[in-house]
């Protein structure tokens, strides 16, 4: 597998943007949320999520390696996924912080009229 | 994490490429990328997928968290779509009558002009929705539209006039056969903002002749391809080749004459699917006896006329996108309004009298045929459930799909070349034939005959 700024990868069609939201929560080294941050983002998540069935948090962004694939797993064994998920599931996201310096989570857009 | 069941995987020169239905994206992967994914799906945690990578799958909807019932979500943009009162879409008929007499056409048509009577219950329905809607989109249809010409310039600048009022979006298209379609008319229905038309060649001369005659016979087909030449000039055209096994071989030459014609890169031919229709009716179609295709052969032979097209100018390869719902027959807020008044939920209804459903002059009362279409529910349907086009077909055409003897026509192609079509827009890409990257196509096709 190529790395990841050698891909050739690429959109050919698009996926449709509409709705789409992201969030990006870059944090330093060792930084921890307060329990009350935590909440806060967790009910912004789950606020986006309750407007929309077709909205659905995964994590897509950090550099998080081998902490991603279990990461991403737990993200949707969780009622709000992405947030718990980068906020406090066992750790991964310190450590992903720790090595790539920011987490990011998209929300799949939500889906209008053709 | 899941690979979704839309996805569809193809290799072309090399190169793995994804697309997914639920999304209509179509991603090329890198080296080595598809086996990453398939390792990481395998719970492999050494797989080796980046987290960009995964997050793009993720974004394309090829992959989804382990609960995500995709039949679910596609349910929900049904019945989002169905219900949506925000929309508004009228189909108006503003003459029955046509010009033409064309030997396959499924309506029992009559002259018949549509009135200021019924004018003016149009404009009361609008007015009515405004305060709900935000967008409305008006289809110009027949007979021959254009044979009422006045109404629908009337109808346009007042329902223009209204929308604007109330900041609502509009926009028309108009299905005609074209034979009217002189500069001038082309000028008119610009500025009413009909921005999307098409007309029906069903060949070259000789064949299109015979199957689309002027009305008390004649030739057409010349004076249709003089006007395409300007129409191009005015809004988006595609032309319509209908098909059965009689004519489908002279296709190339209809494209050879249209690019003689400097038509090429201006507009778009496609095929439609020619079916025998027996309603009951004296439509011509009742003793209309076509060759007709499968539908699964009309879809190895559109995907051979798509790489002929493409060659020509006349196509781009694509992959169709996501839909919520099928047609206008399924919406509850869009109606058809016949010339008379009369209302009918499927365009193939039109000058049935057997399918109307009210009348305009008192729309809220329609009579209980509209529940029939309004309960169309391909999810109740063991076949469309499993079907890898349910994304972007959901129940194809609902007219063919509760007629027991049209079952079989109420598919889309894509059931039966998915795999070929993204197969051709990923060999188009590798050879720099298609624009990377591709939007996700509209729909500038009108499902009729």
């Amino acid at each position: 597998v190529p790395d990841e700024d050698q891909t050739d990868r690429r959109w050919i069609v698009e996926p449709p943007g509409r709705g789409k939201v992201t969030l990006h929560l870059s944090v330093g080294e060792d930084t921890e949320l307060t329990e009350e941050q935590e909440a806060a983002l967790a009910e912004l998540l789950r606020s986006l999520e309750a407007a929309d069935p077709e909205v659905s948090g995964f994590a897509a962004g950090g550099a998080c390696g081998g902490y991603l694939r279990p990461c991403v797993m737990l993200c949707n064994d969780l009622i709000c996924p992405s947030v718990r998920c980068g906020l406090v599931c066992d750790g991964l996201a310190t450590k992903s912080t720790a090595v790539g310096g920011g987490q990011a989570w998209s929300l799949g857009g939500s889906f209008g009229r053709p | 994490m899941k690979a979704s069941r839309y996805n569809v995987w193809v290799r072309e020169d090399g190169s793995d490429y994804l697309y997914n239905g639920m999304s209509g994206a179509l991603l090329k992967l890198g080296v080595g990328e598809r086996s990453a994914v398939e390792r990481f799906l395998a719970g492999d945690a050494a797989s080796g997928c980046s987290a960009a990578l995964l997050g793009e799958l993720a974004q394309g909807r090829m992959l989804v968290s382990d609960e995500t019932d995709e039949l679910e979500l596609l349910a929900n943009r049904y019945r989002l779509s169905r219900h949506d009162s925000t929309h508004l879409g009228l189909t108006l008929v503003t003459s029955l009558g046509c010009n033409f007499d064309c030997p396959y056409c499924f309506e029992d048509k009559h002259p018949s002009i549509l009135d200021e009577d019924v004018e003016r219950a149009c404009l009361q329905l609008l007015k009515d929705q405004l305060p709900g809607i935000r967008s409305f989109n008006c289809s110009w249809y027949g007979g021959e539209p254009l044979v009422g010409k006045r109404p629908l310039l009337r109808l346009s600048k007042a329902f223009i006039a209204l929308c604007d009022e109330a900041d609502v979006a509009y926009q028309a298209n108009i299905v005609t056969n074209g034979y009217l379609l002189d500069e001038r008319t082309c000028r008119e229905l610009r500025d009413c903002r009909v921005t999307f038309c098409q007309v029906t060649l069903d060949g070259p001369p000789d064949v299109h002749d015979r199957m689309r005659p002027l009305a008390g016979g004649g030739p057409s087909f010349a004076r249709i391809v003089e006007n395409l030449r300007h129409a191009v000039e005015y809004f988006a055209v595609a032309v319509r080749m209908n098909v059965d096994t009689e004519n489908y071989g002279r296709a190339e030459e209809l494209l050879q004459i249209l690019a003689e014609q400097g038509l090429a890169g201006r507009l778009e031919v496609y095929l439609g699917k020619l079916v025998g229709v027996d309603d009951g009716t004296a439509a011509p179609s009742s003793t209309y006896q076509p060759a007709c295709f499968s539908t699964k052969e009309f879809a190895a032979a559109e995907l051979g006329f798509t790489e002929l097209a493409m060659r020509y100018g006349f196509s781009m390869p694509s992959v169709p996108g996501p839909v919520a719902t099928p047609c206008t027959a399924v919406r509850a807020n869009e109606l058809i309004v016949g010339s008379e008044g009369e209302l009918y939920k499927c365009w193939e209804s039109v000058g049935n009298p057997q399918h109307v459903t009210g009348n305009i002059r008192d729309y809220q009362n329609q009579n209980g045929r509209l529940r029939r279409w309004l309960s169309y529910d391909p999810f109740s349907n063991d076949e469309c459930r499993s079907c890898i086009a349910l994304p972007v077909c959901m129940g194809g055409c609902a007219h063919h799909g509760m007629d027991v003897l049209q079952y079989e026509n109420r598919c889309d192609t894509f059931r039966y070349n998915y795999a070929q079509r993204v197969q051709l827009l990923a060999r188009s890409v590798e050879s720099g034939l298609a624009p990377v990257p591709v939007s996700i196509t509209s729909n500038l096709r009108m499902d009729t005959r």
